[in-house]
């Protein structure tokens, strides 16, 4: 079996934003529906305090809880793919924001308004490109839920070029906030292979998820800063 | 004088009944499934199951996993004590299908 995780080192993390702004570009954001925030907060008390980074995106969780929320409403616009990647189909997605109020990482934001992402400054060149020539995770619609997708264009690439192995390895094959962090704190790959460097750093630096207690099975790693809210 | 009286007892009935129905929820559409106050989300906490707005809504500040960009959040804590799994609707832990 193949399970793609991501691994985030908040003790290498020092709040660049480097992912965010990659995501961004990468996913034609729009101000309302961010896929990748970053929370920043102090711990400790003086003198000895230190600053938390914690980069956010979607956890792809094995039971998601997105996806309980809305089949329960009777949308069932979120599935959970073969690489475990849990995605939003926006033509079926009723914008009811229930997966929004359920998800215990606040992730999935509902695009009330498609703006571009700089406001009165026009539109950026990604944001030019006509919602028929992009890939449909890119198709921004008003009114409806969104969410990072592990950049799932970059997965199918990988499946068409038959480079299904060199995912969390190339950049074209990779999500592109894992790409861009300067001091390598992610790290994306299959779990499910001991030999990869990911599986291993996680065995190694004793990684584990956020929020467990909600039993939603995040795919999603964190090596916890002392301190930090987990 | 009773026929006088019986219509106006029937048209006092008829005059009520919207608004008798509007307060008991009854003989109205469905609430809009969303997150505003008037949507059936809201709808289902506070009137059917008569939940105050300070049971959710507990703090300004809320979780700090849930801060930034979302304003207004519930912590999803409070959430977990009633939709756990083998809670109906169960939204945590439940396998995906």
């Amino acid at each position: 079996m193949t399970k793609f995780v991501r691994l985030i080192d908040q003790k290498r993390c020092m709040g660049c934003r480097a992912c965010m702004s990659a995501c961004a570009a990468e996913n034609y954001f729009t101000p309302e529906a961010p896929w990748n925030s970053m929370l920043e907060y102090e711990v400790g008390t003086y003198p000895t305090v230190k600053k938390i980074y914690n980069t956010l995106n979607c956890m792809h969780c094995e039971r998601p809880s997105c996806k309980a929320a809305c089949d329960s409403v009777g949308a069932k616009a979120i599935s959970k793919n073969e690489f475990g990647v849990v995605l939003i189909d926006y033509n079926k997605c009723i914008g009811c924001g229930y997966c929004a109020a359920v998800c215990p990482y606040g992730v999935p934001q509902l695009n009330k308004e498609v703006k571009p992402l700089y406001p009165g400054k026009g539109k950026n060149g990604a944001e030019t490109i006509a919602n028929a020539d992009r890939h449909p995770t890119h198709r921004k619609k008003q009114k409806t839920a969104e969410k990072c997708t592990f950049c799932t264009h970059k997965l199918e690439q990988a499946v068409t070029d038959g480079k299904t192995d060199r995912i969390g390895k190339d950049q074209a094959y990779t999500p592109s906030c894992d790409i861009v962090c300067p001091v390598q704190a992610r790290m994306f790959g299959d779990i499910d292979d001991p030999k990869s460097e990911v599986a291993q750093r996680i065995k190694a630096t004793g990684a584990t998820q956020l929020r467990k207690q909600f039993g939603t099975g995040p795919q999603v790693y964190y090596v916890i800063e002392q301190g930090a809210k987990s | 004088m009773k026929r006088f009286l019986a219509f106006l007892v029937i048209g006092f009935v008829l005059a009520a009944m919207p608004a008798l129905s509007a307060t008991q929820g009854t003989g109205k559409a469905p609430a809009k499934k969303s997150l505003e106050q008037t949507g059936r989300f809201h709808q289902i906490h506070t009137k059917k199951l008569a939940m105050d707005c300070g049971t959710c809504h507990q703090s300004e500040q809320g979780d700090i996993l849930l801060q930034v960009p979302r304003a207004k959040v519930v912590d999803r804590q409070i959430c977990l004590a009633c939709h756990k799994e083998g809670s109906k609707p169960a939204w945590y832990g439940v396998v995906a299908r």
